[in-house]
């Protein structure tokens, strides 16, 4: 089976007259990580959810495989797309479980039977993200970074070939950070899923990407392989931040230093 | 491990059931399953005592064979005619209380959220005294509690469509339509005519007082479909709960599950409204009670919440009647009464979190 293709033609989204993605054409990469990045207030995130269909365009369209994901029963779009929003609701007393268990709603419906398929999924997302010793404790109770990778299992449980999750990063300190990460390059390697991320650290977005997004003010500035589009010029034009770029020692993907007008002009610099 | 799987593995999948690898899917399971068995049999209990007190003892074979027909035609009266359908009418009415409750608390995700609250149950009041007003018979005044109930449902969803889908949004609007029905009802009682204001007092107060086979017949007709409705919008619920994007990306039709929630909800709170007037706190209290014990949003919660709405009502009515024998109490004013220090202890231990 090939892999589905996720795509967005001449997308344009808007909240009320305040237009927030203009006219945007993008590709997914199937089977690789693409990361959008950008300042705050750019349509990062708008983009995302619209690629989720959680926001319906102005103009343009998202194609599933060619289809408009507005068009398509949404049941069916679950069981393609998954998505990991931003900050999401924990209900009291919920544990990791029956979280997981939610996930599997595209394939049950309203009275379908709990199958082997939908336990042995339920099992597989659980152990993909670490949370198999996890199951029975109350997500209110976990950790940033155990409460994340609990969300992430309830994404995978929906089994779906695609993953847009949106700051799945935020929060969390840097030794959760690099795990979420690492996970979803394995989930990517070890299982071809298709991810789409929402990031905010550029050197992360780099290092863990193969396909990067930049956007600014709800147009895409460049997009392409991280190696060849992160250079000065682009930070410059996206953040509007002065600096140059040094290869990552382990990686050789594009490490950004700031250059600090201040720091030049610092009393004990400057001296 | 949920909910859902409760019922589903009930009837099949036996080696998947015990196929699962380690432990976590059966605790929560065969928790919901005996709390529910236990809540069924207290509820029956409570049923059989229910029909054998009254002003006339009659012991509890009797009352068996009563219903059935069976015994001395003055027994057989009082209890199918008398006792049984006030007895069923109270289950029914409970029933529905706790099963709009939950809908509506999941609905809001909101735990202190009922449909006395949003203005459901006093726009189904407002109707009800204007009927009696025009002094329509009293079969007349479900049907028009039930309408009154349609209304306010129908005048939430249309402004609220207006606005955005947010929750705390639908309280706000909720809050006031019941501000305005209950104003409503005030000054509609302030011109009812003297004769006909004790029926609309008594009607306010929440009363299972003669209630006879119609009500029964009505309630269990609106529960056949309502509460079939409110289990199939249950694994829908369970994802929204998690957040509105969230469930969208989970392939739940969000905004259509969202009106049928509010509408069901509405529907279910007529029901009781309809049968036995406002009563207070118990589609607010059962559901609470029901995830407390049961846990989040399963079938299981939802059973669990219908049981203790329906214990609730008929022990309301119970004690309401035997409390100060021969003066009775209306089982609104019980359920109001006992009502309060529970909100009160809700609100200490929220506060406290």
């Amino acid at each position: 089976m090939t892999p589905p293709q996720l795509r967005a033609e001449n997308l344009t989204v808007a909240y009320g007259d305040r237009p927030v993605l203009d006219s945007i054409d993008i590709e997914i990469p199937s089977q690789a990580i693409t990361a959008i990045v950008g300042p705050n207030g750019c349509g990062k995130s708008t983009l995302l959810r619209a690629m989720g269909r959680v926001l319906t365009p102005r103009a343009g369209a998202v194609l599933l495989d060619a289809e408009p994901v507005h068009r398509l029963s949404t049941r069916a779009v679950a069981r393609t797309l998954g998505l990991l929003p931003q900050s999401n609701v924990v209900p009291e007393q919920l544990t990791v479980a029956d979280l997981v268990v939610r996930g599997r709603y595209p394939h049950r419906g309203a009275f379908g039977r709990w199958s082997t398929t939908d336990q042995r999924a339920v099992d597989e997302a659980l152990a993909a993200t670490g949370t198999t010793e996890l199951a029975d404790r109350l997500v209110d109770e976990l950790s940033g970074g155990q409460r994340q990778r609990a969300w992430i299992a309830m994404v995978l449980a929906q089994q779906t070939p695609i993953l847009l999750l949106d700051e799945p990063t935020t929060y969390l300190d840097l030794a959760h950070r690099i795990e979420i990460l690492r996970l979803l390059r394995t989930l990517n390697t070890h299982h071809g899923v298709t991810v789409v991320m929402v990031l905010h650290d550029l050197d992360e977005a780099s290092r863990y990407a193969d396909h990067l997004i930049a956007l600014r003010d709800g147009a895409i500035t460049a997009q392409g392989d991280p190696r060849e589009i992160v250079t000065p010029t682009l930070v410059e034009t996206v953040f509007g931040v002065t600096c140059t770029t040094i290869p990552d020692p382990i990686t050789g993907t594009p490490l950004i230093i700031p250059l600090d007008a201040a720091h030049d002009t610092h009393p004990a610099s400057a001296g | 491990m949920t909910a859902e799987q409760t019922t589903a593995n009930a009837t099949a999948n036996t080696p998947d059931t015990t196929a699962v690898p380690g432990q976590r899917a059966r605790t929560p399971r065969v928790r919901g399953r005996l709390v529910v068995t236990f809540l069924a049999a207290l509820t029956g209990c409570g049923a059989l005592l229910a029909l054998a007190m009254g002003s006339s003892e009659i012991a509890l074979p009797e009352i068996i064979a009563a219903t059935a027909g069976q015994g001395d035609s003055g027994t057989v009266f009082i209890v199918q005619q008398l006792r049984l359908p006030r007895v069923l009418a109270a289950l029914a009415v409970g029933a529905a209380l706790g099963a709009s409750g939950l809908l509506l608390q999941g609905l809001l995700r909101n735990p202190m959220a009922s449909p006395d609250v949003i203005g459901v149950t006093s726009g189904a009041s407002l109707a009800t005294v204007v009927a009696i007003g025009a002094a329509v018979p009293p079969l007349g005044l479900p049907v028009a509690a039930a309408c009154g109930a349609g209304i306010a449902t129908t005048l939430l969803q249309v402004i609220n469509s207006r606005t955005s889908a947010a929750g705390s949004r639908l309280v706000l609007i909720g809050i006031g339509l019941h501000a305005a029905a209950s104003a409503g009802v005030a000054l509609t009682m302030a011109r009812l005519p003297i004769g006909r204001l004790g029926a609309a007092e008594v009607w306010l107060a929440g009363s299972l007082h003669a209630r006879n086979w119609v009500h029964v017949t009505a309630a269990t007709i609106g529960l056949a479909v309502a509460l079939p409705a409110a289990f199939w919008l249950l694994r829908r619920l369970a994802v929204l709960e998690l957040g509105d994007d969230l469930a969208i990306g989970a392939g739940v039709p969000v905004r259509r599950t969202r009106a049928g929630l509010l509408a069901f909800s509405a529907v279910l709170a007529g029901i009781a409204v309809a049968v036995a007037g406002p009563i207070a706190f118990v589609a607010l209290g059962a559901p609470h009670i029901a995830r407390r014990i049961v846990g989040p949003t399963r079938a299981a919660t939802l059973t669990a919440a219908v049981l203790i709405g329906a214990f609730l009502v008929l022990a309301a009515d119970v004690i309401g009647q035997r409390l100060f024998a021969p003066t009775a109490l209306a089982a609104g004013v019980v359920t109001a009464a006992l009502g309060a220090p529970y909100l009160l202890w809700l609100l200490h231990r929220m506060g406290r979190r």
